[in-house]
């Protein structure tokens, strides 16, 4: 919880003199004072409450749960101009099989993939093609959609071209006559 | 098209992207143009959140992580002064960020529950814009309503 300080409490007043509600509450979460003895012990209680519910969730809302977390997960991943850590597509592809506990055989049966091509795909070796990507969506029942796991690979290729030093060097005996720019 | 805030002038719809900050440029934000001290804030995750086409912070937002509770804090949110009032040119920073806070607590596997601790006054308008629940000494966003509100404010989940 954020409680104000002495000058703050001045802003907050001028901005409640200044603004309508609506319009404060379409701009800010204000620090607030801390809560009293009565409300400190709603709070307690409520927490613990909460704490029981999420302990007794069943298997499958626990693997609700985590499907939209790996749907949230790639969305906020796939938002970021300039990510901070690298995450490819095969990481969220293993994600996904694991969050519904089963085998990759299993899952390669299910969008109708051979085990060894879904292998492929899981280790990088091989890039999917718009098919299993559409099969995803399909699978997810629309929860993931092509596009998002399309953006992801397309990121993954970038990072992965980024942080390529040796096929620069490699590929810098493929070229001559380089543009000269002064800078 | 992810985020995006509506021009007041134009009625353009221009995309913008919440981003972290650096607890070096959580230090560095001023008190003049975000109302508050944000350098205590440098605990926690702070993000911000800009139009794609510039660099300029429009509103923040920080969040604390309660893994024991299994939800997200919103602890302090502020658009900027010039994006404030009747005067703002822009128009959904503060739902942008909020429905930014309830995609992170899915994320955490919270479920979406994310939670604020309102001044009472503006107690119905957090409930009748942002469809917030009032706990009695907080207000509370959670599953499918955290859902409608990431809907409603990030374009690629609907």
């Amino acid at each position: 919880m954020r409680t104000p300080t002495k000058s703050e409490r001045k802003v907050i007043e001028r901005l409640f003199r200044e603004y309508t509600l609506e319009e404060l509450a379409d701009a800010f979460v204000f620090p607030v004072d801390p809560p009293t003895e009565e409300q400190r012990l709603a709070e307690e209680e409520f927490w613990a409450e909460r704490r029981r519910q999420m302990a007794n969730r069943t298997p499958e809302e626990l693997k609700q749960s985590k499907m939209l977390q790996i749907k949230y997960q790639i969305l906020n991943y796939i938002d970021q101009i300039d990510p901070k850590e690298h995450w490819n597509f095969q990481y969220f592809l293993n994600e996904y099989i694991r969050a519904q506990d089963k085998k990759d055989k299993e899952f390669a049966d299910d969008v109708d993939v051979k085990p060894y091509v879904l292998s492929q795909y899981l280790n990088g070796h091989r890039t999917p093609p718009k098919e299993f990507l559409i099969r995803l969506e399909l699978h997810s029942n629309g929860l993931i959609p092509a596009s998002w796991w399309l953006r992801l690979l397309q990121k993954s290729k970038e990072a992965e071209l980024m942080q390529d030093t040796a096929i620069r060097e490699q590929e810098s005996k493929h070229v001559k006559n380089k543009i000269e720019l002064t800078l | 098209m992810g985020y995006y805030l509506e021009d007041k002038l134009t009625g353009e719809r221009l995309p913008a992207v919440i981003s972290r900050l650096s607890r070096k440029e959580v230090m560095l934000v001023g008190k003049k143009q975000f109302h508050f001290d944000w350098k205590t804030e440098a605990l926690y995750e702070v993000y911000g959140l800009k139009l794609v086409r510039s660099r300029e912070i429009l509103g923040l937002i920080s969040l604390d992580y309660q893994a024991s509770n299994r939800a997200i804090e919103i602890r302090l949110i502020a658009n900027a002064s010039e994006h404030t009032g009747r005067r703002k040119r822009y128009e959904r920073i503060a739902g942008s960020l909020i429905a930014f806070a309830c995609s992170k607590s899915v994320e955490a596997g919270f479920g979406g529950f994310v939670y604020l601790r309102p001044k009472t006054k503006i107690i119905d308008h957090y409930r009748s814009e942002y469809g917030f629940k009032y706990t009695g000494f907080s207000m509370i966003i959670e599953g499918s309503n955290s859902e409608i509100l990431i809907n409603r404010y990030h374009e690629d989940t609907n």
